[in-house]
């Protein structure tokens, strides 16, 4: 159990210090970019240099900021998931639901990010750019299918419990 | 289920009350009810042999197999 404390404090910590922060920042950096589109040249630290239109940069950060969110939501579940093992209760129905969610949306995050990158290359810098082996879209696809294996797991493990618990 | 459970049958001949058999297996009533009313996956062996050696019994008369 002192392991699941450790997790539950770097996840808190990650939750309360990244996420939140990046949540509120992010929300009023997205609103505030169509007020004043000066503040879009911040862009330029990132790599894409390239002149573009602005409502090109600004559909960009909007889908990119949405994928963040994506990242923080999964980060939540997780989180919440994390309280029910505190209470001994790691096969409980909402365990397993949340670790099929989590994985699907992890999986489609990593393919709305490998598309989301793929298309800003080819506009802000004119290039096609394939990377093959080890790259993070991919292990975040990975994570998200072990998410996915972990909730049939689970819902092995909870028949077998039910079915113990039902012996006479 | 298939499997039917004719324990109540069996209480009723010999005039026996759940609480008495339950006790005697070595069983809580809350497990016995589980068995009686068929919620119950699985029974053990020791808990049929004590059942069958309470109620002088055999396993067919307990347990039936009625097709679905």
């Amino acid at each position: 159990m002192r392991k699941l404390m450790i997790l539950k404090s770097v996840i808190d910590f990650i939750w309360i210090l990244s996420c939140i922060p990046i949540l509120i920042l992010g929300f009023a950096f997205s609103i505030y970019m169509f007020f004043n589109t000066e503040i879009l040249e911040l862009t330029r630290f990132t790599g894409f240099e390239i002149e573009a239109p602005v409502w090109q940069k600004q559909l960009f950060i909007i889908l990119g900021y949405s994928i963040v969110c994506g990242f923080i939501y999964v980060i939540f579940l997780f989180r919440k998931t994390l309280r029910l093992f505190q209470q001994r209760r790691p096969f409980d129905s909402y365990v397993i639901e949340t670790y099929n969610k989590m994985g699907k949306v992890l999986i489609g995050l990593s393919i709305a990010s490998m598309i989301g990158v793929f298309i800003l290359r080819i506009v802000f810098t004119s290039k096609i750019e394939f990377t093959l082996g080890l790259s993070p879209y991919l292990l975040i696809m990975s994570l998200g299918l072990f998410f996915m294996v972990l909730s049939e797991s689970f819902k092995i493990a909870k028949q077998a419990q039910q079915d113990s618990e039902l012996s006479i | 289920m298939a499997i039917l459970i004719n324990l109540d049958v069996q209480l009723e001949k010999r005039q026996m009350k759940s609480y008495e058999l339950a006790d005697h297996i070595g069983i809580t009533t809350a497990n016995l009810s589980i068995l009686k009313t068929g919620k119950a996956r699985a029974i053990r062996f020791s808990t049929l042999e004590a059942i069958c050696k309470t109620l002088d019994c055999q396993p067919a008369d307990i347990l039936e197999y009625v097709p679905d």
